[in-house]
């Protein structure tokens, strides 16, 4: 009887040892050969002009979830607390002697380019990860180092819809405009009106 | 006899439930693979360049979805290549079409360096409800469009900020 027991012990310490052999032979820490250079000097990649004119900020709180359904099986999911900025406005890059007009009761008209969001941002020190899994039936999958950033970029998205639903745009151009017309008051001008998209203000 | 007749039906059972998942296991990698297969498109000037779907990453906001296609981008030209972000459009299966955002962490080019590689290109969508009920593909260049969802409609109920991500045309 303790020979058979022995016999069994022995036989099953043999297969997990060869079972771990072969998880490590063909899943390697792919991890452990990553060299990264923490040395290397900052590069800039691109110098732009901007003529940007950011007439509002909207804070905005979100919990994100991600989940990544993994080929074959399985599955990994993070949860985030995400605090975010965004930064509305309009470009007047695109304005030009042509969308402003003077008339001759000194009244100006400014065709002003159509608000966009300027910006959106993550404020990493209010930002935390909530929550972190993967199922537990599928050992071999390995976590997934970009699931986190992953997670950022869809949060940003989200964010910036948010901030669209919210009435960003509209508070944007309105905004805009009162500091242009602020702007020109300070200088004489006291009749503005604006155009955009086919709209006076 | 009995002993053996028992093992005999195990084992079967086993090796069963082994091809099934071994089965299982490769339509999911082939429904992987079909999704992400490169695509040679050219641009309405007749410039080659290389579209590879990644993922496609689903989720709720609060008057609708958000659709986000993670692409990657080949420019086998020995010059840059200037893609306009809204030339990639979302059409359901009623042929409504959706542009792809073009403000904010989105630039409305896509630039692509001289026989270079845009890994990870984003296009995200917002689509009301309505549009996940069939099938979606997306315009990739001219005349050229990847099925990005089969007809099955997408009954996951999400919360809103709950996101899921496939590499499938199966939701």
């Amino acid at each position: 009887m303790w020979k058979r027991m022995k016999f069994y012990a022995v036989s099953a310490v043999i297969v997990a040892l060869a079972t771990a052999a072969l998880y490590y032979r063909f899943f390697p820490q792919r991890e452990a050969t990553i060299r990264r250079v923490v040395d290397a000097p900052a590069i800039l990649q691109q110098v732009q002009q901007l003529n940007e004119l950011v007439t509002v900020k909207y804070s905005i709180q979100k919990v994100v979830g991600l989940k990544e359904e993994k080929v074959p099986f399985g599955s990994e999911s993070v949860l985030l607390m995400v605090q975010a900025t965004v930064l509305g406005g309009v470009d007047l890059a695109s304005v030009g002697s042509e969308d402003i007009s003077v008339s001759a009761d000194s009244h100006v008209t400014i065709k002003l380019p159509p608000p966009k969001i300027m910006h959106v941002f993550i404020n990493d020190r209010d930002t935390k990860v909530w929550d972190r899994e993967k199922t537990w039936w599928t050992p071999w999958v390995g976590f997934n180092p970009d699931l986190e950033q992953k997670a950022r970029l869809a949060a940003l998205e989200a964010v910036q819809v948010a901030a669209q639903e919210m009435g960003i745009l509209s508070n944007a151009q309105q905004n805009a405009e009162t500091a242009i017309r602020g702007f020109l008051s300070t200088v004489g001008i006291e009749s503005v009106s604006f155009e955009s998209g086919g709209t006076v203000h | 006899m009995k002993g053996g007749f028992k093992v005999l039906i195990g084992g079967g059972a086993a090796a069963m439930v082994a091809v099934c998942v071994g089965l299982s296991a490769w339509l999911r990698v082939r429904e992987a693979a079909q999704l992400t297969q490169p695509n040679r498109v050219q641009t309405d000037g007749g410039t080659n360049y290389v579209v590879q779907v990644l993922e496609t990453t689903i989720g709720r906001t609060e008057n609708g979805y958000l659709l986000l296609i993670a692409t990657r981008f080949e420019n086998p030209n020995p010059y840059e290549v200037l893609l306009r972000r809204d030339g990639f459009v979302l059409l359901d299966r009623n042929q409504d079409s959706y542009q792809p955002s073009t403000t904010g962490t989105q630039s409305a080019l896509i630039k692509l360096p001289p026989n270079g590689v845009v890994e990870n290109e984003t296009l995200n969508f917002a689509v009301p409800e309505g549009a996940l009920v069939g099938a979606m593909e997306l315009k990739v260049g001219k005349d050229r469009s990847v099925l990005i969802k089969d007809d099955k409609p997408f009954d996951r109920q999400l919360n809103r900020g709950e996101f899921v991500s496939f590499r499938r045309r199966t939701w």
